[in-house]
């Protein structure tokens, strides 16, 4: 029969094992428990979450594709205020999005500015700055495959894909976009939301909503078209339909 | 009040000026260079040279850990001896041993070229760094796992840590340190350097080919670096097609711009004798191939350099079987043996 007390060196250490448990608990419930700025990105399709390698797709020209890897980057978040005529960048702002599953994405950001906001702004891609070279660390690390193997700098947006016509085998869809000039900044008012002004004050924790509708992507102003187009990496085209109509903010949190 | 400095004095400072300078020149040759005092060497900011950083370079330069079979390392198709060019056409050096599209270029004087490959594609050394480290043709490491086999080797931790004071190896370093050691390979000691100071001779027939090279050749492959780190397109084809990648189209590849097309990177010739076969393709096996190129093989098309048109409208370059001749007796005297067998080029262990 086992017993607590044939044991007492074990228990012991259990019990101090416990009681640091309880010590490190007490002490994060003082802290902040998460970062101050969580930006939640839903993904869809025909209003649909979009699922990687699952369901086929249909564009607007009613052709069924599959997508199989989606990634992209987000930067620069800054944020705007118009009466005062100042805005104020996030240091080191390069976000890599990797689509995964219909779950929503999490950005995790700290240190925001302190004041009121009535525009919130962030870039789709890498400012000229930061595309000159990859040799670089984080979201920028080209351990994260997005960067080419024969042009210096990075992949704004890659979609990989697979397009089914109706007669024949499916063809890839290689839609890696990159280029300085293809760099987009979006900037979203804020007095359609709840929140037209946003005050954001130390020890408080915000929530930003944003969808991002990719079956714009393939339409909103552009219609692609897969049977002739499948593959590019610098297409000015898909950077726009990117910058349009795919990105929208829902609704502005704060705790 | 203290006296004003006498005319005397002036001279004797002046003379010592002088004098001092002399040594200088003298003895800070080329040959001498860079020692161990690396600011001489151009570098970013990012990435100032050291020596810990080039050791750790010249390391990595050398070990096939850094490709996905454990096969090959940059010196398979960079090898010090042919001047870090690979002796193939196109070569099939890497990890699929599926043929490459482009020739292996030497690695010569890189610090002072202002982009890399063919095309101008990569726009520093340390950026250049992951295309032959990724691509599937030539070393098709997954950069995730080379970072962890770095990372649990507790030598190259160290060396990393030496170089760069981090205690976590990431892929930007990896580039960082095989771009500080490609800055220090550097060749400026041929025949041809030493006869301009003075310390040698060159037979009469290569005194003549440099005179012929300097009214033919030298406004693009321009004395010193000898080459003008620019692009131009020497009649090679008449035709650019994007059968591949976009790898025959030249520098329109990167710039997108049709004035472009069939321009590529000037080549330098420093130890051309040595770096064959020729040409971003590797299509010509000799250097008289080479000339018989310049003399009766230019082609024809919109982005032909003008250099190679003469002035009765004819294309190419007017050479004689001599003339050819002296040239490349010339061209031979751009190799730098000390260069090619230089022992800081060579592998290494550090520890
Ligand atoms: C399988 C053969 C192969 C391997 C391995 C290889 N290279 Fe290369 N290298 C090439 C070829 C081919 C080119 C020319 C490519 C082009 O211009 O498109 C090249 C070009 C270069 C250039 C550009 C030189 C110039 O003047 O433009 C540099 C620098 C270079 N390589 C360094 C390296 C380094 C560092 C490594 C190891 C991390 C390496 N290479 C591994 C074949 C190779
Ligand atoms: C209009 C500019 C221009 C002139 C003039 C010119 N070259 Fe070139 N040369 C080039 C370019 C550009 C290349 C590379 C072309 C390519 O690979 O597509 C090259 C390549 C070469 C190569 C091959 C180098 C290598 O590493 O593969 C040699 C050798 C050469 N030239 C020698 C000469 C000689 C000798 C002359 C004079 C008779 C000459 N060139 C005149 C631009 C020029």
């Amino acid at each position: 029969m086992h017993s607590l007390f044939n044991c007492p060196k074990l228990s012991f250490r259990k019990l101090s094992l416990f009681s640091a448990l309880i010590f490190l608990f007490s002490c994060q419930s003082e802290k902040p428990t998460r970062e101050q700025l969580w930006i939640h990105i839903y993904h869809t399709i025909n209003n649909e979450p979009l699922l990687i390698n699952d369901m086929p797709y249909e564009n607007a020209l009613g052709q069924q594709y599959f997508v199989t890897d989606l990634k992209y980057y987000i930067s620069n978040l800054t944020f705007i205020d118009n009466e005062e005529q100042t805005e104020y960048t996030l240091n080191e702002s390069y976000h890599l999005v990797h689509v995964v599953g219909p779950e929503e994405y999490l950005i995790k950001l700290n240190d925001l500015p302190v004041g009121e906001f009535d525009q919130i702004r962030f870039s789709l891609g890498i400012d000229s700055l930061a595309n000159k070279n990859i040799d670089q660390l984080g979201a920028l690390d080209p351990a994260n495959e997005m960067i080419w193997d024969w042009e210096t700098g990075y992949k704004f947006l890659s979609f990989n894909g697979v397009y089914f016509p109706e007669q024949g085998d499916g063809k890839e869809l290689i839609f890696h976009v990159g280029k300085d000039e293809n760099y987009k900044e979006l900037v979203f008012n804020l007095d359609p939301l709840e929140v037209p002004v946003l005050r954001v004050e130390e020890e408080r924790y915000y929530d930003f909503y944003l969808s991002a509708h990719f079956d714009d992507l393939f339409k909103n102003p552009h219609t692609i078209n897969f049977r002739t187009f499948s593959n590019t990496h610098d297409d000015s085209q898909l950077m726009d339909n990117f910058s349009h109509g795919v990105f929208t903010l829902d609704k502005i949190e704060i705790r | 009040m203290r006296k004003p400095f006498s005319g005397k004095v002036i001279v004797r400072l002046f003379s010592a000026l002088i004098f001092s300078l002399i040594f200088y020149f003298f003895f800070f040759t080329p040959r001498d260079f860079p020692k161990e005092d690396w600011t001489a060497i151009p570098s970013p900011e990012r990435n100032p040279i050291t020596t810990p950083g080039v050791l750790l370079g010249r390391k990595l330069f050398f070990d096939p850990l850094l490709s996905a079979n454990g096969e090959v390392s940059c010196a398979s198709c960079h090898r010090q001896d042919l001047a870090f060019s690979d002796g193939q056409s196109l070569g099939r050096n890497g990890v699929s041993g599926n043929q490459l599209l482009r020739n292996a270029p030497v690695l010569v004087n890189l610090a002072w070229q202002p982009a890399f490959f063919w095309d101008g594609g990569a726009r520093d050394l340390e950026s250049q760094v992951f295309s032959p480290l990724t691509h599937a043709d030539e070393m098709g490491k997954d950069l995730k796992i080379l970072i962890a086999e770095l990372n649990s080797d507790g030598e190259y931790t160290k060396l990393f840590k030496k170089a760069f004071q981090i205690d976590s190896i990431s892929s930007a370093y990896v580039a960082r340190a095989l771009a500080q050691f490609e800055r220090t390979i550097i060749s400026f000691n041929s025949s041809y350097d030493q006869f301009l100071k003075g310390d040698t001779t060159l037979s009469d027939l290569a005194l003549k080919g440099l005179k012929l090279y300097r009214t033919k050749c030298n406004s693009c492959h321009t004395e010193g670096f000898f080459t003008d780190h620019s692009y131009h397109n020497n009649g090679l084809d008449s035709v650019f097609n994007d059968q591949y990648l976009g790898e025959k189209l030249g520098r329109f590849r990167i710039s997108r711009d049709s004035s472009d097309l069939g321009k590529y990177k000037t080549p330098s010739l420093r130890n051309i004798a040595f770096s064959g076969p020729y040409m971003h393709d590797g299509r010509f096996a000799t250097l008289e191939e080479v000339l018989e190129h310049y003399t009766t093989g230019v082609m024809k098309s919109k982005t032909l350099d003008s250099l190679l048109v003469q002035k009765d409208g004819r294309v190419g370059i007017a050479l004689s079987e001599k003339e050819k001749k002296a040239i490349i007796a010339f061209l031979e005297s751009l190799t730098d043996q000390s260069f090619l067998s230089n022992p800081s080029f060579g592998e290494i262990e550090v520890k």
